[in-house]
């Protein structure tokens, strides 16, 4: 291109005559020391338009060339050194081509800048020659280190420049540094490449620069560059450099990407490694855990939060921790499951106190795994995969994979409870049923006592019916009931046996002349308090017995409360009694509209207080829960403690809740409404803040239901509510 | 001159120069049109903006002066209108004379002189929403006590070209110029003037242009002269020359534009930027019935200037959408060289010229604003552009901030400050939180920030975050790792003989966390099992040995504590070992438990499966309250609830007996509500197998 450039000058000017006057060599060659280079220059353009063999004007641009070369800053102006350079091997050339002896001899005084040799006076030809030679030599020579210098300059500013672009176009499709780590697009890993080659091509080039700036220095130039640390993404790396200046800040790229590589290769790979080791384990625990059938219980299983935490350091919108922590309920869901698997089965006394805890347990930690599950399910997006495309797709098959395993944990939570709790409420159905065998008859005097409890309603036949019964604190169990024979009303007894069933006495009690039976018992600290219910026509009266270990009366008293008495609760503590009185029936009928009586009397039967609420319905169970009495019962209409009537509609039940506080007042009322009806047949203490209530639904609980086989095919209604009145979990 | 041309241009011009001389493909004047036909008076120094639009001219009928200016629009000048604000400025002098207009690159200033007092100076005024300034004096070195005349100014605005006196003219010859020229340097201040070579300034020197591509120099010369058929042209008053600038002070020598120039005075070429609007001034002093006035014509590709680039948009304000003014700064891609700095003008608008062959960045500052920059490349322009770049500037920034535990990574919620370092203020800097430890603020671009982080139990934290830099994008994210505080914790671990060496299993969880921790104990000189605790953590460490009681307790880290000291005896299980669970509680008055005990009862089951071998009797106390009847039996069913409950674990009912102690064996005399509550107790204590005493 020079070349070219310098071959259009020679054409253009030697072809080119001034339109002027014709100008005198003797005149252009003086004006050598008397004017500027340019207008010498320009004269000796002019005249060798006028005479382009002459070969004094091509020394004298060439000798104006070679100095001009060496007059520009090679790197801003390295175009105009560049043509000055082989502009001056241009003319020194032609003068060489155009010189002879005869131009030597007869202008001598041309070519001023020839020193004769060592001796002579004069100049010669040769001398000339050389003198150009060298010259030409020196350009040559130059001409190399400007190309040195031109190459590498060039080089760092374009290797630079380019990794600026690079960076910026990173910066400006990645809003988030942390969102590069987990892009696998080659795109990118071209761009960070790029990055990183031409950032070492930028040091390389420099450094090549600095050693060809001690060949041929730049005046003023000696550049020394020093590295930026990139800290912050997006501000810092985008700015350019001067290359002209000395002190040359370059933004580290290098060790940027270093940096970048380093935390992909420890702490994102880690991360994705611990993640498909998490995710096996997780979901080899889960197998296991749901056919458990070992009888050990299961090891408590713990996710180190620190996976999660790492994750959500790089991604706080990454799916992975959360799938993590779904996985985790589930196997806490599992695990508890597993414990009581292995004694479910019993429906013994202690299987009613403790597995309403563990049920609750289960069903709070169903409801935390399904809340995980669907906050992973909100996460998880086709787009929010993306960066863990390998890993969904090797462990979920992909988004749709996923979506089809949310929905089948979905599934799967709720098979969980429901094998569980169905079996739960199974058994809690089957321990109303009636005992009919006759494996718990105990021969006695000609006669037999069945140990089993049956509510009155329910006997057929003579002999003694257990209606309830206690364990003393000498171990003893105290049955009460009434004896039947034909012909006689039903007559109260209490019967004491030990652990091996074998009869220690029976002894009944008569307080009048009508059909009475022994409904409720109880251990007090030094003997036994029971209730005898008389029943005729006239009505219902109602007896207090103390006994004691012997079943000797200590004292007895009708305590003057109509209705058959459902409860006796003894507070050991406190030293108290409390009944609970209500209909005539002693099945609970349904839609019994008498009040019901609550009464707290002290181990003297004196009356402390006597409370009546009035609902239509029955009595389910009264509970003692920190301090407080918990009413509950099934109600068609209710008044409540602020006198606020509670209807539904006809032949609709539902659970109610009043809470007696320890002085007897009325506290508190609350409805569980259902748009169908619903009849509570347990209602159990959880724990200080819970109750559940065990009801069944459409289906009225009374004595030709319970006794037909087909009960145990109704469906349980499995209430959870709060100590202060609020429905928790409905099943 | 900083700017040369580059090499293939000029070699283009050199072939082009040779063509237009002796090849066929002269420059051809296709068409001379008269563009003000009807304006009355004769006509001087027309100039037009970059744009083409906007003709500033002189009315000089021998006796009055006036300024004119004429818009174009639908393809016509409109009527002359007079510049009022130069008429006034020229009449404010004894002898009112003013000419010589040239607009700025973008033409938002127009130059001129005027004869002030005598003295002929450079002048400016500043052209906003067609208003003009009050003309200002351009000042030394430009002006000086000599004669300035007919300025014209680089599109880079870094070389100024003017007319000067001719040395050593006589004056009674009539006026007679040279070309002079003033160059920035690096600080801006114009250096000069330099004389153009002799062989460009022989003659008279006229109305010089310099065009878009900061290349070409027209302007008018007398000077003796042929024409390309060899005629002399020395008759024909001033005519129109150009030249193009190779280098410093080389520039190919100046060459008579023959299709332009007529035998009347051809005087003030004129263009728009493009060089496809072309004038000049015809005057026809000689030949008085020849046309005289603004003539446009068009030039042929080798006379115009260039390929050139004209840049142009608007800056504004991101949040308010307003115009804001702004620096401009063009550099050289390849050479990293600054190529030229522009202001904005008139309200944000801006306009730059970019001469062809360079691979340009084009940067956009301001105080205070976000940087925005972008590159041009002119190597292959082949038509004259326009390449219109709107940007927006934004003075705020949001920041968002995640501030994690720096070993757990758990997210944090410190109180931030951000102040601006240089005055220590926050300047109302609202930080909002958002959830996972995330927090956002606005900040202000040109302040340097001081960010402190204070979270309890852990060490504070400060950082900088500097916006008093190049500001490119809206929205940053900074992660912030807080160190936390440990604090030690001994364990001074014996069995009833003192020997301090057991070999035990300690396990350490972290309850605040729910998390086991990693933490290793090593053991100090003395033995002590030592472990560093996290400072505001809740721990539960568990100590344990097969064959011995375990211990479990509950250490909060507190601050400012010193190194706690746990002395912890292990006592081996032999018959009558009691072990104590203050932790087993109950609710009041009652046998049922507080849901808290389950706890405890969980780690007792373990006990009880570590050590299938024992038998142990669950006891119960009371404190001293109450009947002995009734204690006995409040205790008594305690017991029975704890029993009930390993039972319903799956513990061996025949391994445990329960018992109620009621009031009989306190731990402590029953003097004080404290001792009292150490009393109320579940024990166990370890028997016999029953089975086998039986």
């Amino acid at each position: 291109m020079y070349k070219i450039f310098n071959i259009c000058i020679l054409i253009c000017l030697s072809l080119t005559n001034l339109r002027g006057q014709a100008l005198r060599y003797k005149d252009v060659f003086a004006s050598l020391k008397t004017s500027k280079d340019f207008e010498v220059y320009q004269l000796l353009m002019a005249f060798h338009e006028q005479e382009p063999r002459h070969a004094n004007t091509y020394y004298q641009l060439g000798i104006i060339n070679q100095r001009w070369m060496r007059q520009y800053d090679p790197i801003l102006k390295s175009g105009l050194v560049k043509s000055n350079i082989d502009n001056a091997k241009l003319y020194l050339s032609l003068c060489l081509r155009f010189l002879d002896e005869k131009e030597a001899r007869k202008n001598e005084e041309y070519y001023q800048n020839v020193k004769p040799p060592e001796g002579k006076k004069g100049i010669e030809l040769a001398d000339i020659v050389k003198d150009i030679l060298d010259r030409i030599h020196d350009v040559e020579q130059f001409d190399n280190h400007i190309k040195n210098i031109d190459y590498n300059y060039i080089g760092c500013v374009k290797s630079y420049n380019l990794c600026i672009r690079t960076f910026n176009e990173i910066n400006q499709k990645n809003s988030r540094l942390k969102d590069l780590y987990f892009i696998k697009d080659t795109s990118l890993t071209r761009e960070l490449g790029t990055l990183k080659n031409q950032f070492d091509s930028t040091i390389f080039y420099l450094n090549g620069l600095k050693k060809a700036l001690v060949e041929c220095p730049i005046e003023n130039y000696n550049p020394e560059y020093k590295l930026i640390p990139i800290d912050i993404y997006r501000l810092h790396g985008l700015t350019s450099v001067n290359f002209l200046s000395n002190k040359i800040s370059l933004w580290d790229f290098g060790s940027w990407y270093d940096s970048f590589q380093k935390t992909i290769n420890t702490d994102i790979n880690e991360l994705f490694n611990k993640a498909k080791e998490t995710d096996i384990l997780h979901t080899r625990y889960i197998g296991s855990l749901r056919n458990y059938d070992s009888k050990e219980v299961p090891a408590n299983y713990v996710l180190n939060p620190l996976i999660i935490n790492k994750f959500e350091k790089y991604d706080f919108k990454s799916p992975v921790p959360h799938l993590f922590v779904f996985q985790e309920s589930k196997i806490a869901l599992l695990e508890h499951n597993a414990i009581f698997k292995q004694n479910d089965d019993s429906l013994s006394r202690d299987y009613l106190q403790n597995h309403p805890e563990f049920y609750f347990k289960l069903i709070d930690l169903k409801s935390k795994s399904d809340s995980l599950l669907n906050v992973f399910h909100n996460y998880v997006t086709p787009e929010s995969i993306q960066k863990y495309l390998q890993f969904f797709n090797e462990r979920y098959n992909g988004y749709t994979g996923t979506i089809k395993y949310i929905g089948s944990q979905t599934s799967d939570n709720v098979s969980v409870l429901n094998e569980s709790l169905n079996k739960y409420k199974c058994n809690v159905l089957k321990s109303l049923i009636p005992d009919t065998s006759k494996s718990d008859l105990i021969p006695y005097r000609n006669n037999f006592l069945k140990i089993s409890i049956i509510n009155p309603s329910l006997v057929i036949g003579d002999g003694y019916f257990t209606f309830n019964k206690t364990i003393a604190l000498n171990g003893l169990h105290y049955l009460t009931g009434s004896f039947y024979q034909k012909n006689s009303n039903p007559v109260p007894f209490v019967a004491v046996i030990d652990n091996q069933k074998s009869i220690k006495w029976i002894k009944t009690y008569k307080m009048g002349t009508g059909p009475q039976y022994g409904l409720h018992i109880s251990s007090i600290t030094d003997g036994i308090v029971f209730t005898i219910t008389e029943k005729t026509n006239k009505g219902i009266k109602n007896y207090l017995i103390a006994l004691d270990i012997d079943g000797n009366i200590k004292s007895s008293k009708d305590i003057n409360v109509p209705g058959v008495i459902r409860t006796l609760l003894y507070d050991d503590i406190n030293q108290t009694l409390l009944i609970a009185s209500k209909g005539t029936e002693f099945w609970p009928y349904i839609a019994d509209s008498d009040s019901l009586r609550v009464l707290m009397t002290d181990l003297s039967f004196k009356r402390k207080w006597h409370k009546e609420c009035w609902f239509d319905g029955y009595l389910s169970n009264i509970l003692k829960i920190n301090d407080q009495l918990y009413i509950y019962g099934s109600y068609n209409k209710l008044k409540g403690n602020d006198s606020t009537s509670y209807v539904l509609g006809e032949n609709i039940y539902n659970c109610f809740l009043n809470v007696i506080d320890a002085d007897g007042n009325w506290t508190l009322t609350k409805v569980f409404k259902t748009d169908s009806s619903y009849y509570p047949l347990k209602t159990l203490k959880i724990n200080s803040d819970y109750v559940e209530i065990i009801s069944v639904k459409d289906i009225k609980p009374d004595i030709p239901v319970i006794t037909n086989n087909s009960f145990m095919d109704s469906k349980p209604f499995y209430l959870i509510t709060t100590s202060k009145g609020g429905v928790f979990f409905q099943h | 001159m900083k700017n040369s041309l580059n090499l293939g241009t000029k070699c283009l011009i050199i072939t082009l120069l040779y063509l237009t001389h002796f090849g066929p493909l002269n420059a051809q004047l296709v068409n001379k049109t008269d563009i003000l036909p009807d304006f009355p008076t004769p006509i001087s120094y027309p100039a037009i903006s970059p744009d083409g639009k906007h003709l500033v001219f002189l009315s000089d009928d021998g006796i009055n002066k006036i300024v004119f200016e004429s818009f174009l629009k639908n393809g016509q000048w409109s009527n002359p209108t007079e510049i009022t604000v130069l008429n006034v400025f020229k009449n404010k002098n004894t002898k009112p004379d003013i000419g010589g207009f040239s607009f700025n690159h973008d033409g938002s200033i127009l130059f001129f002189h005027a004869n002030i007092n005598g003295n002929s100076d450079i002048f400016w005024t500043r052209i906003e929403k067609g208003q003009y300034s009050e003309p200002k004096d351009f000042g030394p070195p430009i002006n000086s006590s000599l004669n300035e005349y007919s300025p014209t100014l680089s599109p880079d605005e870094k070389t100024f070209f003017l007319l000067r006196d001719k040395p050593g003219h006589d004056i009674k010859d009539g006026l007679c110029k040279d070309l002079v020229l003033y160059e920035k340097d690096n600080s801006n201040n114009w250096i000069g003037p330099s004389y153009l070579p002799t062989i460009f300034n022989s003659g008279c020197q006229e109305t010089p242009y310099f065009c878009s591509d900061n290349s070409t120099l027209l302007f008018a010369s007398q000077r003796p002269d042929t024409n390309k058929f060899g005629k002399e042209v020395k008759d024909w008053g001033y005519n129109l020359y150009y030249t193009k600038h190779l280098f410093e002070n080389l520039w190919l020598t100046p060459r008579f534009i023959d299709d332009l120039n007529t035998e009347s005075d051809d005087l003030s070429p004129c263009m728009n930027y493009t060089g496809d609007y072309f004038c000049t001034n015809i005057k026809a002093k000689k030949l008085k019935n020849k046309p005289q006035g603004i003539f446009n014509s068009q030039m042929a590709p080798g006379i115009k200037p260039e390929c050139t680039l004209l840049l142009k948009g608007i800056i504004t304000n991101l949040n308010e959408k307003q115009p804001i003014d702004a620096k401009i700064i063009v550099s050289n891609l390849i050479t990293t060289s600054n190529e030229g700095e522009y202001s904005t003008i008139d309200s944000g608008k801006y306009s730059i010229i970019l001469t062809k062959g360079v691979d340009y960045k084009i940067d956009y500052f301001k105080q205070g604003y976000s940087h925005f920059y972008y590159y041009v490349n002119t190597m292959n322009l082949a038509t004259q552009e326009v390449k219109e770049v709107n940007v927006t500037l934004y003075n705020e920034v949001n920041l968002d901030l995640n501030v994690f535990d720096k070993e757990l990574f758990y997210p944090l919620y410190p109180t931030i400050t951000i102040t601006d370092s240089a005055t220590n203020l926050s300047g109302g800097i609202v930080i909002k939180p958002a959830a996972n430890g995330h927090f956002s603020c606005k900040l202000q671009i040109g302040k340097k920030y001081k960010m402190h982080f204070e979270n309890e139990h852990f060490e504070p934290y400060t950082d900088y975050f500097d916006l008093n830099t190049d500001v490119q994008y809206s929205a940053f994210e900074k992660d912030v790792e807080m160190q936390p505080l440990k604090q030690q914790i001994l364990l001074n671990v014996s069995d009833e003989t003192g020997n301090d060496t057991l070999s035990v299993s300690v396990d350490i969880k972290n309850l605040s966390r729910n998390e086991k921790t990693s933490v290793l104990a090593k053991r100090d000189k003395d033995g002590n099992l030592i472990v560093e605790l996290r400072e505001g953590d809740r721990y539960e460490i568990d100590v344990a040995k097969k064959g011995y009681t375990y211990f479990n307790t509950k250490v909060d880290v507190d601050k400012n504590n010193k190194t706690k000291k746990l002395d912890i005896k292990l006592d081996m299980l032999t018959t009558k070992t009691k072990m104590v669970f203050n932790n087993i509680t109950f609710e009041t008055n009652s046998a049922d438990l507080n849901t808290n005990s389950y706890e405890e009862l969980t780690r007792l089951v373990k006990f009880m499966k570590d050590n299938p071998d024992i038998y142990f009797e669950v006891s119960a106390h009371t404190d001293d309250k109450g009947s002995d009847a009734y204690n006995i039996n409040f205790s008594m069913k305690r017991a029975q609830t704890v029993t009930n409950y390993l039972s319903s674990q799956s513990i061996d009912k025949k391994r445990f007996l329960s018992k109620g102690y009621g009031k009989s064996m306190p731990l402590v005399p029953n003097t004080s509500d404290e001792n009292r509550a150490k009393n109320r107790r579940v024990e166990l204590k370890i028997i016999e197998n029953p089975t086998k005493t039986n």
